[in-house]
């Protein structure tokens, strides 16, 4: 199984998550956003590095929207979200000293922002406020779910299905939303869930075969 | 690696997949937006109010060059050893046998428990002060009997210097062991002492119990081991270990001499069949389940 880098001083090709290998680009996935942004994108990562104005606002500009829409997609919450990505940003500008401008920083943010869902979600703020969400206790979901379902086209239409998308995933548990999220909106392999995760491959294709089938009985509800 | 498994998904799967990858992403609110990015930029950024007032707020060094997947191994591990550790103490407390009582006492003046003197007649002291591990040294002429729950019974005699054991234990490691260092006691065990073994170490013998009732008498010149009734089993002790372990049976006694002496045996003494057949017969009501006496 590969090895997670440790950190983004890590040697460029020691690691699946490496931006030499290309592994972030979309390994197969038709959603996967790929690597981001990169050495080779134009950013003053050097820049980053000694906390200069410019390049962190470059920086952020860059990185700031992946970095919601997945710290939303993992917490289900607008709010929490908010929270998610200002700690998200928060530890990358107390670590940005440690950054090599050698190498691309999304794998290193990727693993940021996991973690800092991870503590979310281990928080009783959270728990409380998230237990298990099923589309029959929920009829203001359901009537939401089905009314995209016959909704109108256009604008609305797409906003009520990224409604329904995020309650789908709401309605699993958090890791199988983790692998799906990264599987399919972040564009990670197998191997590299895996190592961002801690776990092994089987148990990531496991847990995505499981996610897929759970969350397709959930649609499967809201007539969808 | 990357091979995807797409062609085992399920119908309704594939959907659920279809219509994830449909989905708009979601946007965060332009103010707040501008508002962390202005922070970022200039370094005002701080962990969000909302987080901090939620009590959430978790300010800690990045560990940049150390950083892994943050596994729920430790939660689990911490978890786990949090309750073997609760199930331990609990079963080792429910295993412990109950505490010595005072069922008798004879004679006057006064006892040194663990160096501190209590008098003979303040029983509620002697039950607090005698429990297992307390150095007792008994002044002459004087005699407590002592009882663990229906498991054994003690007599401690004069001049003797013991430590006091602790009362067999009801499930597990249901070993218990008497060091006596000069005087007498006696030992008799009840219903509840099944199971269990008691060893009676002195400075010469070792004496090793399954149920039985006897006196060890360790005099200056040896031990001298009397049964009663049962079996008890007598060695000498050489360099801290038992040699020579031999059976002696009810109504026999085992002297084993200091020094290199073989031991030697011999008819128990009437006196002191008296005394171990007075000392059982008084105590088989507390070890038969009676309350024994505050």
């Amino acid at each position: 199984m590969s090895q997670f880098p440790t950190g983004p001083t890590q040697k460029p090709g020691s690691s699946v998550l490496s931006a030499d290998a290309g592994a972030l680009g979309p390994p197969d996935g038709p959603r996967a956003q790929g690597p981001g942004a990169g050495p080779a994108d134009g950013l003053d990562l050097e820049g980053v590095r000694r906390r200069d104005p410019t390049a962190l606002a470059a920086f952020f500009d860059a990185h700031f929207d992946r970095m919601f829409a997945l710290v939303y997609r993992l917490l289900g919450d607008r709010t929490l979200a908010e929270d998610a990505a200002q700690e998200v940003f928060l530890k990358v500008h107390r670590g940005a000293h440690l950054l090599d401008p050698s190498r691309d920083p999304v794998p290193w943010l990727l693993m940021i922002a996991t973690n800092v869902c991870r503590d979310f979600w281990r928080s009783g703020a959270y728990r409380l406020s998230h237990t298990s969400l099923s589309i029959d206790d929920t009829p203001a979901l359901r009537e939401t779910l089905h009314s995209a379902a016959r909704g109108p086209e256009g604008d609305a239409l797409a906003a009520e299905r990224t409604r329904l998308v995020q309650g789908a995933l709401l309605s699993l548990r958090e890791p199988l939303r983790e692998v799906v999220v990264l599987r399919e909106y972040e564009g990670l392999g197998y191997d590299q869930i895996a190592a961002l995760a801690g776990l092994n491959e089987a148990a990531v294709r496991k847990r995505y075969s499981r996610a897929l089938a759970e969350m397709g009985k959930f649609l499967k509800k809201a007539g969808l | 690696m990357n091979e995807r498994p797409d062609d085992r998904l399920t119908e309704e799967a594939e959907r659920a997949r279809r219509v994830l990858l449909d989905a708009a992403p979601p946007r965060a609110g332009s103010a707040f937006r501008e508002r962390l990015k202005d922070e970022f930029v200039t370094g005002a950024i701080e962990v969000s109010g909302t987080r901090e007032a939620r009590g959430r707020a978790r300010r800690k060094t990045l560990p940049i060059y150390g950083l892994r997947p943050r596994s729920r191994a430790p939660v689990w591990i911490a978890a786990s050893v949090a309750a073997a550790a609760a199930l331990t103490i609990v079963i080792g407390t429910l295993n412990q046998g109950t505490k010595w009582l005072v069922t008798g006492v004879r004679g006057e003046g006064m006892v040194a428990v663990d160096g501190e003197q209590v008098s003979l007649s303040d029983r509620t002291a002697l039950n607090r002060l005698l429990v297992p591990g307390a150095e007792v040294k008994i002044p002459d002429g004087v005699e407590i009997d002592l009882v663990s729950d229906g498991a054994m019974a003690l007599q401690l005699t004069r001049r003797t210097d013991l430590t006091l054991p602790p009362p067999p234990a009801r499930w597990i490691n249901r070993h218990t062991e008497v060091h006596v260092r000069y005087g007498d006691i006696r030992v008799t065990t009840g219903p509840k002492f099944h199971g269990t073994r008691l060893d009676v170490v002195t400075p010469d013998a070792a004496v090793n119990v399954t149920g039985t009732t006897l006196a060890v008498i360790v005099q200056t010149n040896g031990t001298c081991v009397c049964v009663l009734e049962g079996v008890a089993r007598v060695g000498r002790m050489v360099d801290g270990l038992p040699t020579d372990v031999q059976p002696v049976p009810g109504g026999r006694l085992r002297f084993v001499w200091k020094g290199d002496k073989p031991p030697s045996t011999d008819h128990m003494r009437d006196m002191e069949r008296a005394k171990l057949t007075e000392f059982r017969d008084a105590q088989r009501p507390w070890l038969q389940g009676a309350p024994a006496p505050n």
